[in-house]
């Protein structure tokens, strides 16, 4: 397998604060990699930063070897990297069926297309025809995933996948992952839920104050070792 | 009575016409665009200029000032309004109001403040009977219809093809829409060139129908503010029936006394402001 999308040595600002440190990461094609982390360790300014929607200060983006940094995020979609961002960020004035429009507008050759979003999302098929702001927090979500996945990405960025969602609707959008990674789109995804997250995925990445400070395959770390450095106790343990 | 309600309508389309531009660049992208009624005299007088001064027949020089003024729109987007927009809400209006008093001032400067009218082979006086004693101008006519078709077009290509829907995404969010392969720069540069060819339409219907000079603007900003107000923010249906209120009023004020005219029209959207602020359709696509 090779190396789709990677950073090297990501310095990324908010303003005068930095919000990550010398980052590198890598997802193969094909591959489930999470991000795990405390609340404002740069989980999401990573993805911002690798969609495009962010510009490093230092370090690169590279695509399939060629270096994106400079790409900006309306281009990166048509390489192949599309972003679930945090919030879900849907239109709100746009209908479900309208979301996945646009979504679609720009999309790569691919296996999905809205009826096929419809069928891998239960979800997203019973409110196709609402208004994108009378949905509720699952349905918003699955919704930002469907359009996400219309652009036939070949990685797809995952921001905050189960935040504030029941745990029988994380189940089925979780559910609908699986068909995803049937397809053999790379996945990168940030999960609070460190149990879930070391289940699905192949690798894992720890941020900390926006330094990577643990890198593995879940069956080679330790539960343990993951949550000491999910919190930064490794000085004490 | 019959007829000043007639040319009331048909005034209300002409009113329409100048704020149809505005409502959209305002239902888009937030923008108070102070300069819209400047604009659409500068492209009267290129187009009376091309016909006058250059001898360039009117039906090849009304398309080419419209292309101009759209290329103009698509300039002013990139490299004014782009940074505006992105450095607070006041700063667009701000800069615009400066843009109409910088054109209102190059108009005059380079055309001189003399009155001027755009002839277009007798169309302007040509008149089509109704009845035995009703008779409306062609001209007024042409403007209604224009108006009807570019507000109705407008509405339709925004909510029934898939381009249009990626405007109202990029209205929305822009840096989602970015995600989505959207690049909303392009998306608004687009808009406002268009606002610009729909107000420099305007401008030449004003310019046949009545006359202008370099600080006509003002006053057809006005109007417009006004048609935009009285039909709700951001609604383009909203905007036709705002326009036909307003020109009704004045019309039928005018039938009374020509000098209650204006004051008609101004009174009526006072009241609208007190009793309805909102407008007859508020914002429906936002």
């Amino acid at each position: 397998m090779s190396v789709l999308l990677e950073t090297d040595g990501l310095d990324v600002f908010h303003g005068h604060l930095q919000a990550l440190h010398d980052v590198s990461i890598g997802v193969d094609e094909g591959e489930t990699v999470a991000l795990v982390g405390a609340n404002g360790a740069g989980k999401s300014t990573l993805l911002s930063t690798l969609a495009g929607a962010h510009r490093p200060r230092r370090g690169t983006v590279r695509w399939a070897g060629r270096d994106v940094t400079a790409l900006p995020a309306h281009r990166r979609v048509r390489l192949g990297v599309s972003l679930t961002p945090e919030g879900r960020r849907l239109f709100p004035s746009l209908t479900v069926a309208e979301n996945l429009q646009v979504g679609a507008w720009k999309a790569r050759p691919g296996a999905w297309n809205v009826e096929r979003v419809y069928e891998a999302f239960p979800l997203v098929a019973g409110v196709r025809d609402r208004r994108a702001d009378a949905l509720s927090g699952g349905e918003r979500q699955a919704v930002a995933i469907a359009r996400s996945l219309l652009a036939n990405p070949r990685v797809l960025l995952l921001d905050e996948v189960s935040l504030g969602l029941a745990p029988v609707v994380v189940d089925q959008l979780y559910g609908s992952l699986t068909a995803i990674r049937g397809e053999g789109t790379g996945l990168l995804l940030v999960e609070q839920d460190l149990q879930r997250a070391m289940e699905v995925c192949d690798r894992m990445y720890c941020l900390l104050e926006g330094r990577i400070v643990l890198a593995g395959r879940p069956g080679e770390l330790g539960r343990d070792e993951v949550v000491a450095a999910y919190f930064g106790l490794r000085g004490a343990s | 009575m019959t007829q000043a309600l007639v040319q009331g309508v048909l005034v209300g389309g002409q009113y329409a016409l100048f704020a149809a531009g505005l409502s959209l660049m305002f239902g888009v992208m937030r923008i108070v665009n102070l300069a819209h009624g400047a604009l659409a005299v500068a492209g009267a007088y290129l187009a009376s200029t091309a016909i006058v001064t250059l001898g360039v027949p009117a039906p090849l020089a009304i398309p080419l000032a419209l292309v101009v003024m759209a290329g103009a729109g698509w300039g002013l987007q990139q490299l004014v309004l782009e940074r505006t927009m992105r450095s607070g809400e006041f700063t667009t209006p701000l800069v615009t109001f400066a843009l109409s008093v910088v054109i209102g001032n190059l108009l005059l400067m380079v055309f001189g403040s003399d009155v001027r009218s755009i002839a277009l082979a007798g169309l302007e006086t040509a008149s089509v009977p109704i009845t035995s004693t009703l008779s409306v101008g062609w001209i007024s006519v042409l403007v209604f219809v224009a108006a009807v078709v570019i507000l109705g077009g407008v509405q339709l290509f925004l909510h029934r093809t898939v381009l249009g829907r990626v405007v109202r995404a990029a209205a929305d969010d822009g840096a989602t829409a970015a995600l989505m392969g959207v690049d909303h720069r392009v998306v608004f540069s687009a808009v406002t060139a268009f606002g610009l060819v729909t107000a420099t339409v305007a401008g030449i219907a004003f310019g046949v129908q009545s006359s202008f000079d370099p600080n006509t603007g003002v006053l057809l900003l006005l109007f417009a503010f006004e048609t935009i107000v009285i039909g709700g923010l951001g609604s383009l249906w909203g905007t036709l029936v705002g326009g036909i209120v307003l020109g009704v009023s004045q019309t039928l004020a005018a039938a009374v006394d020509v000098q209650y005219s204006l004051l008609a029209g101004h009174v009526v959207f006072l009241a609208f402001l007190f009793v309805r602020p909102r407008g007859i359709f508020p914002g429906t696509w936002q």
